[in-house]
């Protein structure tokens, strides 16, 4: 289970896109900010891979280990 | 077009050829930002009347679909009764913006109609990252900054000469002929070639430059802006890289500028301060700022006990948090600026309140000051909102590229409620002294008058409470005190032809807390002015400009950020005139009376305008005028502090 959590203007957020589209990984995808601050998000974008939270470099390690 | 229209446009053309310099020939909007008189400065100076209507046209279209004619009306009347002014208004453009420049490393320059792919080494990043500000500036009416791009220019380097290139600047990376290029060589033609390039006029702007504005961070904020950031490779950004390349740049920009007058781009050095201590988290930061001033160079430096205080493209916000730091003349955050800048006549409007509620003696249900203040920011955020209105359409329909590519969002934008005529509004309630509230009695401009504190806070703090009152998701306001370089001159030329009082010692109306010409006030006490006190009523920027006749020590500057500090003025610069030699072209950061290189007594003065350095020569001559009247303190002075 993976899942996106984004805003609308973000970069990076739109770079992890592009690279989990390109790998085939299927995800859903979240821009709820009161969803994101419940779970003690406070950047985007944030990757959510089995209820792990992913951020910075960890997102690009994890998607290209697939 | 009729014959009166074409008769006026004839008749601009031949005042135009006379003019003394392309600011003082434009009727409309004159602007420094141009350094050279020509057909093509003058074309555009022909059409800006028409895009004023048409801009008036815009607002009153969208104000009618909202809310009526009689909101239409009253935005007429405020306007030509000159109790607001419309900056701008010769753009039907965005005002300002800060980009993040990550759309442009994933798609290069497509999504803008340009022709560039995505930048892959050094030399593509600088150039691309031209034409982007290009571009961008195309589309707005200001300024346009890219905080980014040192830390982006430095990530671009360590893929190129490796993670450790600062320690190798002076190796050489190959030879021509006898020539060995080394790494700084490479990185100081990079500089040249960014600098010289936003430099030049643009035709689609009217010849002027781009204006564009730059950031130096220290470790916090460079930290707070980076965090969990990385770059389409995977590589993450680097503090200790960043910061040597953020010195080579200082450096070699100062050591440039004796060469020529360079005005873009603006900078401005961002320092976090601990709340507990007051001291600068970044020592090292903090001593070099003050070694480049005493060095003689000129930038703005923004500083808060805030971490989040600048805007970062990628941290959560929410709809009632506190505004960023975000000003129309320079660079902080990313992913902000204004998309609309009105400005309250605040002379006008003080007088109008004390002739319509103070002084007229049946008058039942008096408004005191903050709900006269407060009938009039509630109007002027219908204005605004009518423009958001605009632009989200011109949005939604695909004209807002810059937007629809994603380096700016429309809703983290602020839609600002400028100020001017503020001391002369205070002086004039001076003139009337038995006559007012008494909380304004026995006003005098000092940083301690608690009747001129209570001035600023009811004006300012009630515009800053509607504007949180307001907001909404897609309505974000702030409050700005404007430089002002034509609005100032504007509104006091009209508020002394209508018969208002207006200071007889100034020929425009002042961009500070404090009178700009007066000899009595030292450096210390206008940072105070220009301090927590005042602007702690801000919910936006304002800048102190400390004009000093002679630089001071490094010592003596940073004893300076230290009192900035405690008196939280938070954004500033020191500006010391330099001598531009007519003659041999020698530029000296020092103001003399003749040239210190060939000896010419023909010489000429540069000197920040509002916010950017420009001759004086360029200046219009209302700001010629002005400029010679600011006062500048001397160094004995300044030991005070």
């Amino acid at each position: 289970m993976v899942k996106l959590y984004s805003q609308p203007s973000c970069g990076q957020c739109k770079m992890v896109h592009m690279l989990l589209d390109q790998k085939g990984i299927e995800y859903s995808e979240c821009q709820d900010v009161d969803e994101m601050r419940s779970l003690g998000i406070t950047h985007t974008p944030t990757l959510e891979v089995d209820e792990k939270l992913l951020v910075g470099k960890d997102i690009i390690n994890w998607i290209r280990s697939k | 077009m009729d014959e009166r229209t074409l008769s006026k446009k004839l008749k601009f053309i031949d005042n135009y050829k006379v003019a003394t310099n392309a600011a003082t020939g434009s009727e409309v909007d004159s602007n420094a930002n141009v350094s050279s008189k020509n057909i093509a400065t003058m074309s555009a100076e022909l059409s800006k009347s028409d895009f004023i209507d048409v801009n008036r046209a815009i607002t009153k279209k969208y104000l009618l679909a909202k809310y009526g004619q009689d909101v239409v009306e009253q935005f007429e009347s405020d306007l030509k009764n000159h109790i607001i002014y419309s900056h701008d208004e010769s753009s039907i453009m965005p005002y300002c913006v800060a980009i993040s420049l990550y759309p442009f490393l994933l798609e290069g320059l497509k999504q803008l109609g340009g022709t560039s792919g995505a930048p892959k080494h050094a030399n593509s990043f600088v150039g691309g990252l031209c034409n982007l500000i290009f571009l961008v500036a195309g589309q707005f009416a200001g300024a346009v900054a890219v905080p980014e791009f040192l830390p982006y220019l430095d990530h671009f380097l360590r893929c190129d000469y490796g993670q450790d290139y600062i320690d190798h600047l002076d190796e050489p990376v190959w030879n021509i002929g006898n020539n060995q290029i080394t790494v700084r060589h490479i990185i100081e033609d990079l500089f040249q070639e960014f600098v010289y390039c936003i430099n030049q006029p643009a035709g689609a702007r009217g010849y002027q430059s781009p204006f564009t504005n730059i950031a130096y961070f220290d470790k916090g904020y460079f930290d707070s802006i980076f965090k969990d950031f990385f770059f389409p490779d995977g590589d993450e950004p680097c503090w200790e890289t960043t910061k040597v390349l953020q010195k080579l740049f200082m450096k070699w920009f100062n050591k440039e500028r004796t060469h020529d007058v360079i005005t873009f781009p603006v900078e401005t050095m961002n320092l976090l301060w601990d709340k507990d201590t007051h001291e600068y988290v970044d020592k090292e930061m903090a001593d070099f700022t003050a070694e480049m001033w005493a060095e003689g160079h000129s930038f703005f430096l923004y500083n808060s006990d805030s971490a989040d205080a600048l805007s970062s493209c990628c941290r959560l916000k929410n709809a009632i948090e506190e505004n960023v730091f975000s000003y129309t003349l320079g660079a902080g955050g990313i992913e902000t600026g204004s998309k609309k800048v009105i400005t309250l006549n605040i002379n006008r409007i003080v007088q109008n309140w004390f002739n319509d509620e103070v002084n007229k003696k049946y008058k039942r249900n008096r408004k005191s000051l903050p709900e006269y203040i407060t009938e009039i920011t509630s109007r002027v955020h219908k204005y605004l909102e009518a423009w958001n209105d605009h632009l989200w359409d011109m949005f939604n329909c695909g004209l807002l590229t810059v937007y629809n590519a994603g380096y700016i969002d429309l809703d983290k934008q602020y839609l600002t409620i400028g100020f001017n005529g503020f001391i002369e509004g205070a002086e004039f309630l001076r003139s009337v002294n038995d006559y007012i509230p008494s909380e304004y009695q026995n006003l005098e401009i000092l940083p301690n008058n608690s009747a001129y504190k209570a001035y600023a806070h009811d004006i300012l703090s009630t515009i800053k409470e509607l504007n949180l009152a307001h907001r909404t998701a897609h309505l974000r306001f702030n409050t700005e005190q404007v430089p002002a370089e034509n609005a100032g001159n504007k509104l006091y030329k009209w508020d002394k032809r209508d018969g208002y009082w207006v200071p007889a010692n100034r020929n425009l109306y002042n961009s500070y807390f404090y009178p700009v010409e007066d000899p009595t006030y030292d450096p210390v006490t206008k940072m105070y002015l220009q301090g927590k006190d005042f602007i702690g009523n801000l919910d936006g920027g304002s800048a102190y400009h400390c004009n000093l006749e002679e630089h001071l020590s490094k010592e003596q500057y940073r004893k300076l950020m230290d009192i900035a500090i405690d008196a939280g003025c938070s954004y500033f610069t020191f500006n010391v005139p330099n001598t531009v030699c007519n003659k041999c072209g020698h530029i000296s950061k020092h103001k003399l009376d003749h040239c210190e290189k060939c000896g010419s007594d023909d010489v000429d003065y540069a000197t920040r305008i509002i916010g950017y350095l420009k001759k004086i020569s360029n200046f219009s001559e209302a700001r010629q005028v002005e400029a010679a009247k600011r006062y500048y303190a001397n160094i004995e002075e300044s030991d005070k502090c």
